[in-house]
C-alpha cells in the first residue's frame, strides 16, 4: 500500500535529523564540542564519595523527603521488593580444577525474564560438560552457549559477574555456581 | 529501579549480622527509587520538575544526586545533562515498571531546558527550574544506591554487588583472588569481550542493547537531539565509586570514542569503550586488570 505524502514527509524528517545527528558525530574532533578540560577542584571522584559519606552519615530517616511525605522511619524488614528477588548467596569456594566429585549435578539459576537449569557432568574430577538442561527464559537460551564453553575449558565459572550482562547470562552463572557447590 | 539487585558476601560473617546488613544494604535500592523516580508522579524529584520558577526544598539526598548531576553535566561539556527526562517521555520510556502506568509531563514552555536552569541554592537546599524541565537522574541513582548499600556492608569484608550488570566488587572472591569480572560483548549477549579482575571497585556498563525503544534505538539519549546516541555500542567505566562510574559510562557513551576516553583519563578512571563496528578504544591504565 503507497504511503501518504504526510507519512513519507514525516519519514523524511526523521531521516534528515538521524543523519544530521551522525554527520554531526562523525565530524573531526576538532570541530566538535569537548568536554570541559577545567576540573572540579576535587573532581568527580571527590564529589561523588562526599554525597555517599554525607547520605551514609545522615542515615535513612533523615534523608526522606524534605516536606515527610515519605514516611520512612526505619528500615523494611523484608529486602525491598522493587530491587528485585534479593539473595543472600552463600560461599562456594573455587575448588582448583581436577578437585570436583564426580557425578551430574543439578541447578536452577533465575532471573527476571526466567529460569535455567544447568547440568554439570564431572568425570575423572574434570568437569566434562555443564549444559542447558531447561530453559524457562523468555529468550532462547542459545544466548549463553559461549559461556557453557568456557565452564569447561576454565573448569569452573568463567566469571563471577557480567557487567552489562543480560538476564540469561545471570540465570545460567548462577546455576553453574549452585550445582559447582554440590561438586565440590 | 525496574532491575535485579544480588549481593553476594563471602565469606559470610555471623549469619544474624549478616542478614542485617544485607537487607539494609537492599533497603537503600528502595529508599533511592522512592525520592528519585521519574515515573512516580508523587516522587520528590517529580515534585521539581513540576514546578517552574519556585525554589523547592528537597531532601538531602535528592539535593546531592542533583548537584552530582549538574557537576557531570558541566565537566563533560554539556554532553551529560539530567533536564533529557521530557526527551525520554517522548521516547517512550514513559511506563512506571511496577503499575504499568504511562506519565506523561505536558511543559508550558518549548524552549528547551538544560542543566543551566538547574538552580541550587545549598543555603536552603532548594531546587529551582528556571525553565520548565523534567529531571531525569536515571544515569546515576543505580550507582548511588550501590554505593550506599557498599558502605552498610563494608563491616562483612568481601562482597559484590550486582544491579543489573553494574558492579561493585569489594575486597576478594576467595583465598586472596580478586573478583573476575567480564564485560558483556556488545553482540553477543553472554560472551565476555574482556575479563577483568576487580578488587575495591565499580564497573558500569552503558550499551545500545538495554532498554530498546521498539524503533530501533535505545534509551541513551543525546540531550542535544533528543535521539538516540549513535556510533558507540557500550562504554564500560572502573572507578572507586559506583555512582562515578554509573555516570561516566553514560557519558562516555554519548561522546565520539576518542572524547570519551579523554574524559575517562581526565577523571582518573578506567574504561573500555567499544564502537559501533566493534573497534575498542581502551584507557591507558585498563590492562592492570587483565588477568
Amino acid at each position: 500500500m503507497p504511503k501518504s505524502p504526510a507519512k513519507r514527509a514525516k519519514e523524511a524528517a526523521r531521516l534528515k535529523a538521524k543523519l544530521a545527528a551522525n554527520e554531526a558525530r562523525s565530524q573531526p574532533e576538532t570541530t566538535r564540542p569537548k568536554h570541559k578540560r577545567r576540573r572540579l577542584t576535587d573532581g568527580l571522584l571527590g564529589m561523588s564519595s562526599a554525597a555517599v559519606l554525607t547520605i551514609y552519615a545522615l542515615g535513612y530517616a533523615k534523608t526522606q523527603n524534605a516536606n515527610g511525605e515519605t514516611a520512612v522511619a526505619s528500615l523494611p524488614s523484608e529486602p525491598a521488593p522493587t530491587a528485585g528477588a534479593g539473595q543472600i548467596t552463600h560461599p562456594t569456594p573455587t575448588p582448583a580444577p581436577g578437585s570436583y566429585r564426580d557425578g551430574t549435578y543439578v541447578a536452577v539459576g533465575s532471573s527476571r525474564h526466567g529460569d535455567i537449569e544447568a547440568t554439570v557432568v564431572v568425570q575423572n574430577g574434570h568437569i566434562a560438560s555443564a549444559k542447558v538442561t531447561n530453559c524457562g527464559t523468555r529468550y532462547p537460551c542459545s544466548d549463553v552457549d559461549p559461556l557453557v564453553d568456557e565452564v569447561v575449558t576454565r573448569q569452573g565459572e568463567p566469571v563471577h559477574y557480567m557487567s552489562g550482562a543480560t538476564d540469561s547470562s545471570r540465570a545460567y552463572l548462577g546455576a553453574i555456581r549452585q550445582a559447582l557447590a554440590q561438586a565440590k | 529501579m525496574d532491575t535485579l539487585v544480588t549481593i553476594e558476601v563471602r565469606p559470610p560473617a555471623a549469619e544474624t549480622e549478616c542478614a542485617a546488613r544485607v537487607t539494609k544494604a537492599f533497603g537503600w535500592f528502595a529508599h533511592v527509587e522512592r525520592l528519585c523516580s521519574r515515573f512516580d508522579p508523587d516522587s520528590e524529584l517529580s515534585r521539581i520538575s513540576a514546578t517552574c520558577g519556585t525554589p523547592v526544598r528537597v531532601s538531602p539526598m535528592l539535593f546531592e544526586l542533583i548537584s552530582f548531576a549538574c557537576a557531570v553535566a558541566q565537566e563533560t561539556g554539556d554532553t551529560f545533562d539530567p533536564t533529557v527526562g521530557h526527551a525520554m517521555e517522548k521516547r517512550g520510556f514513559d511506563r512506571n515498571f511496577r503499575t504499568g502506568e504511562r506519565v506523561s509531563s505536558e511543559l508550558c514552555s518549548q524552549s528547551r531546558a538544560d542543566h543551566r536552569d538547574v538552580v541550587l541554592d545549598p543555603a536552603v537546599r532548594s531546587v529551582t527550574l528556571t525553565r520548565p524541565a523534567v529531571l531525569d537522574l536515571g544515569a546515576i541513582a543505580k550507582g548511588f544506591a550501590i554505593d550506599l548499600a557498599s558502605r552498610e556492608l563494608e563491616p562483612l569484608g568481601d562482597f559484590a554487588i550486582n544491579a543489573g550488570g553494574d558492579i561493585l566488587a569489594r575486597g576478594n572472591h576467595s583465598r586472596g583472588a580478586p573478583w573476575r569480572i567480564g564485560i558483556r560483548n556488545p553482540r553477543e549477549p553472554s560472551d565476555a569481550i574482556e575479563t577483568l579482575l576487580i578488587s575495591d571497585a565499580a564497573v558500569c556498563t552503558s550499551g545500545d542493547y538495554e532498554r530498546p525503544d521498539g524503533n530501533g534505538g535505545h534509551h541513551l539519549l543525546d540531550p542535544q537531539t533528543g535521539e538516540p546516541a549513535v556510533g558507540i555500542a557500550s562504554a564500560t567505566v572502573i572507578a572507586p565509586s559506583a555512582l562515578l562510574a554509573d555516570a561516566l559510562s553514560t557519558a562516555a557513551f554519548l561522546m565520539h570514542p576518542k572524547s570519551g576516553i579523554e574524559l575517562l583519563e581526565c577523571q582518573n578512571v578506567e574504561g573500555l569503550i567499544i564502537s559501533a563496528d566493534l573497534q575498542k578504544h581502551e584507557t591507558k591504565g585498563l590492562s592492570k586488570y587483565r588477568p
